[in-house]
């Protein structure tokens, strides 16, 4: 009886984690993409990186699973956006400061060599 | 004191030459209100010839973005490390960035052009969403943009 139990817990917990991972792949960036452009304006396309081909006509639950998918795939990027923004807010990074203050003036030949040019947003 | 005057005039005469030669130079961006995320925006000179020459700002410090600014994507190869000093923040719909510069005399009236790339998280990706060239008769007249960007203006 236990032995059942616990193979049927190992079988969920690996389901789950393939779900999770194949959500995550299929994450990729915030701005659109080719794949979510289509998926937003339900074009007919050919299904990029092994996805399905989506058709106009597919049912409405279709529609309500690729709303789901690209909630789950925003909410994946807002946490990249955490992991990435260490000073600043959710998505944003702190206003008017470089990313790196201890970084060298590029020698890009505009700067003249010496000043990081003055930043003001308003 | 005998040692000290004669330094300092040698350390004189050896900078004021490239301080002569450069002048300070502004760029102002103002944003539409299109009411959306932050806006990714990258300010770089290209030549004459249409080659890039540098990025002044970039605006939008996330690397994996970048590639939608795809003009000075294209032209500066992702210029990763050129960048590292000079990335701020987006900018919010409606704001302004105003960056003040030091650039070479050299530049100015010499056929170089200050191009701006925009692009929103699900919004536009606009490559040269405004290119002004960087010319005294062009100095302080504003140009509007194709895309997010209101008006562009430089002045010296």
């Amino acid at each position: 009886m236990y032995k059942h139990f616990f193979v049927g817990a190992a079988l969920l917990l690996s389901a789950t984690t393939a779900g999770l991972a194949i959500t995550a792949a299929a994450g990729e960036s915030g701005f659109l993409t080719p794949e979510r452009h289509a998926r937003n304006t339900n074009f007919e396309t050919t299904g990029q990186r092994g996805r399905p081909i989506v058709l106009a006509s597919e049912s409405r639950e279709h529609d309500r699973h690729s709303d789901r998918l690209a909630k789950r795939d925003r909410h994946h990027d807002d946490d990249d956006d955490q992991e990435e923004d260490e000073d600043g807010g959710r998505g944003m990074m702190p206003q008017n400061s470089p990313a790196s203050p201890a970084a060298p003036v590029p020698d890009n030949g505009l700067f003249n060599g010496a000043s990081r040019p003055k930043v003001q947003v308003q | 004191m005998k040692v000290l005057m004669p330094a300092l005039a040698a350390a004189t005469a050896l900078v004021s030459p490239s301080l002569a030669m450069a002048r300070p130079v502004t760029f102002e961006a103002t944003l539409k209100n299109y009411g959306g995320n932050g806006a990714y925006v990258a300010l770089y000179v290209t030549d004459a010839a249409g080659k890039y020459r540098g990025t002044l700002w970039m605006a939008g410090g996330k690397a994996k973005y970048h590639r939608h600014l795809s003009d000075w994507q294209r032209l500066s190869g992702g210029a990763a490390a050129e960048i590292d000093g000079i990335t701020g923040a987006s900018i919010g719909s409606g704001k302004t960035l105003k960056i003040t510069a030091d650039l070479a005399d050299a530049m100015i009236d010499a056929g170089y052009q200050v191009r701006v790339d925009t692009a929103v998280e699900d919004g536009m990706d606009n490559p040269s969403d405004v290119v002004v060239p960087l010319s005294t008769g062009s100095a302080g007249k504003p140009a509007s943009g194709k895309g997010y960007v209101k008006s562009f203006a430089v002045s010296f």
